[in-house]
């Protein structure tokens, strides 16, 4: 789920407080992408279980980098990494609920599909950043 | 479901505020912040605590920098750059602004004395090594003394020869940087060294542990001495013991630190007694020598020395114009017999109604109330009875002034702390730095900081989570009707 927004590295090419904003377009736009294909993957072909998985994703995602971004100027980046783990796991939770709910595709628990999503997107967002930085 | 939520929330929240708690204990000294810009063509790399790199800032950019160490020979500089805390080598910046003005720093009411015991004793353009030396060779002589009034957290400036500049007046320790200074203050009337150990050297220089004089100093020994080489929490003083001179390794008193041989004496410090047990010792350190006089219930005395032996806390203080020795098992099993301020009174806002008790006891008589709201009272010292939980309302009592009358008020009485003052400090802020300060301020706040343009990325997630939720609900409601 969250893409741009794992590593150190990412404030290094987007790294101006002011373009904070871009960084949380970049880093929506990334996770959107790769979890609507991994949404795909897993065999969701329902139209409005794809509006889901978007709407889950603007929900959490902009909370999730701005308030890392706010612990990592306030208390450094070591408090930022910790509190990323825990907005990350309370991101679950809340797409994981969510999918439970309104999903019509049934054939795995919302909570297996949003964990699922999410180490797609987290794996996928540290490996491009390796990459690219 | 619900309940799951609020029960993350809290965790989120404990979470969050962990890093504040753990912050607020971190010691590294406090340095005036100075700007400079990178001067390295190719950019200054930002390192890490691991020394890694994290990023690279490119050549003219202006950042500040915080605080400055040394590590293997290397002068870094702390600094934050778009979010990010890190390092960099000072020898890629300069400064931004060389001009410096006297008024920006906290002055003294009367000038102090500075010993210089060392031959490294330079003189920089500001206050940081970053400005460079005045003049390359021109340093002070050792076994020189200059005065200073201007000053900050590790700098002072001084005038030695007609040359004006800043001296290095911290000692930054290994824990932090090898960076250390050479000079020492020049005592003043409070001069006393007390030995508590038998001591069998002296170092002929702070900064060299392995020259050493060979001495016999028995333990209880009161010397004098002429300069302090603060380490921050221990340091070096300079005494004379049967015509040999040197420096004694030494704790200042209210600091109870027993790794070292010897205090000097306390500044600042004063006790109050909460026991009906607080007897006289008629030698220190020996418990046998225990009399059946005490320093009276609710009496205040002055520290002289502090320290930890064998377990026990042993004070010398003045009383009623007599020099006592007193003593307190370190165990605090039972109540304090003592309640210590080391120099600082607090002062509080309270509200009206608070009853103030002669002793820190509910059964106590009650000497005062205070009738006004929003009142403001200086604060002493804190006694934490052991009888009582955390929890409990009689647990903490603060020892107050208020209108003439002293006594003890319940610590959770007490509202916003309004200001901290240092009872002995002897500095003083010029009208000029206040007015400064303020005119920083009022520039700082026409411009949005990154905490602000943070601050509104946050707000902005917020309000469109809070849309999302309802076009979540609606279009699922939607999906539902046609499912119907």
């Amino acid at each position: 789920m969250r893409c741009y927004k794992h590593l150190f590295s990412c404030y290094n090419l987007y790294g101006e407080i002011m373009n904070i904003f871009i960084i949380m377009l970049i880093a929506l736009s990334s996770t959107l992408f790769i979890e609507f294909v991994g949404a795909y993957i897993l065999g969701i072909r329902n139209k409005l279980d794809f509006v889901n998985v978007g709407l889950v994703n603007i929900l959490t995602n902009p909370l999730v980098v701005s308030i890392s971004f706010f612990m990592n100027i306030t208390y450094g980046v070591v408090y930022r990494r910790i509190a990323l783990f825990i907005l990350e796991v309370l991101a679950f939770f809340v797409e994981g609920y969510i999918y439970d709910k309104f999903f019509s595709f049934k054939k795995y628990n919302g909570f297996t599909i949003s964990f699922i999503l999410n180490i797609l997107s987290f794996g996928l967002g540290i490996l491009i950043n390796k990459i690219i930085y | 479901m619900k309940r799951l939520c609020s029960y993350l929330g809290g965790f989120l929240i404990v979470i969050l505020m962990f890093p504040i708690l753990v912050l607020a204990d971190v010691g590294a000294p406090e340095l005036g912040d100075y700007d400079v810009i990178i001067s390295n063509k190719d950019g200054a790399s930002l390192y890490d605590y691991n020394y890694n790199v994290i990023d690279k800032i490119p050549y003219d950019t202006k950042i500040t920098v915080n605080f400055e160490y040394t590590r293997d020979g290397v002068l870094y500089g702390t600094i934050n750059y778009h979010g990010q805390t890190g390092d960099i080598r000072l020898s890629d910046v300069k400064i931004y602004d060389e001009e410096i003005d006297l008024d920006d720093y906290l002055k003294l009411d009367t000038p102090a004395e500075l010993y210089v015991f060392d031959d490294d004793a330079y003189l920089y353009k500001g206050p940081s090594t970053v400005y460079g030396r005045v003049d390359k060779e021109v340093r002070i002589p050792q076994g020189e003394i200059v005065s200073y009034e201007y000053y900050n957290d590790a700098w002072v400036y001084v005038e030695y020869d007609g040359v004006k500049g800043w001296l290095l007046n911290y000692s930054f320790g290994d824990i932090y940087s090898d960076l250390s200074n050479s000079v020492a203050q020049v005592a003043g009337e409070k001069n006393r060294v007390y030995v508590i150990d038998n001591v069998k050297t002296l170092l002929k220089n702070p900064k060299n542990t392995d020259d050493t004089i060979d001495v016999d100093i028995p333990a209880g020994t009161e010397l004098e001495y002429k300069y302090y080489y603060s380490l921050a929490k221990t340091g070096y003083a300079y005494v004379e013991y049967e015509d040999q001179e040197g420096w004694i390794y030494v704790s200042p008193s209210s600091f109870g630190e027993d790794s070292s041989s010897a205090v000097i004496e306390d500044e600042c410090s004063t006790l109050i007694v909460v026991s009906e047990e607080a007897y006289i010792y008629e030698e220190e350190t020996n418990l046998d020598s225990k009399t059946d006089k005490t320093i009276p219930y609710g009496e205040e005395v002055t520290v002289i020395f502090s320290f930890v032996k064998d377990n026990y806390t042993w004070y010398y203080v003045s009383y009623d114009g007599e020099n006592y020795w007193l003593a307190e098992d370190s165990d605090y099993e039972n109540n304090s017999l003592y309640v210590g301020n080391y120099g600082y009174v607090q002062t509080y806002e309270i509200n009206k109604g608070i009853e103030i008790y002669e002793y820190p006891n509910k059964d106590s008589k009650i000497i005062g109330t205070i009738n006004k709201d929003g009142e403001v009272v200086d604060t002493y010292y804190t006694f934490i009875d052991n009888n009582y939980e955390y929890s409990d309302e009689y647990y903490s009592w603060t020892y107050i002034e208020y209108d003439g009358v002293k006594g003890w008020v319940l610590t959770t009485t007490l509202g916003d702390l309004k200001e901290n003052k240092e009872l002995c400090k002897t500095t003083i802020k010029t009208e000029e730095n206040e007015d400064n300060k303020e005119d920083k301020e009022d520039k700082s706040s026409n411009s949005l900081s990154p905490k602000v343009i943070v601050a509104i990325a946050i707000g902005g997630a917020v309000v469109l989570a809070l849309v999302v939720i309802v076009i979540i609900k609606l279009v699922n409601r939607n999906r539902n009707n046609e499912m119907l």
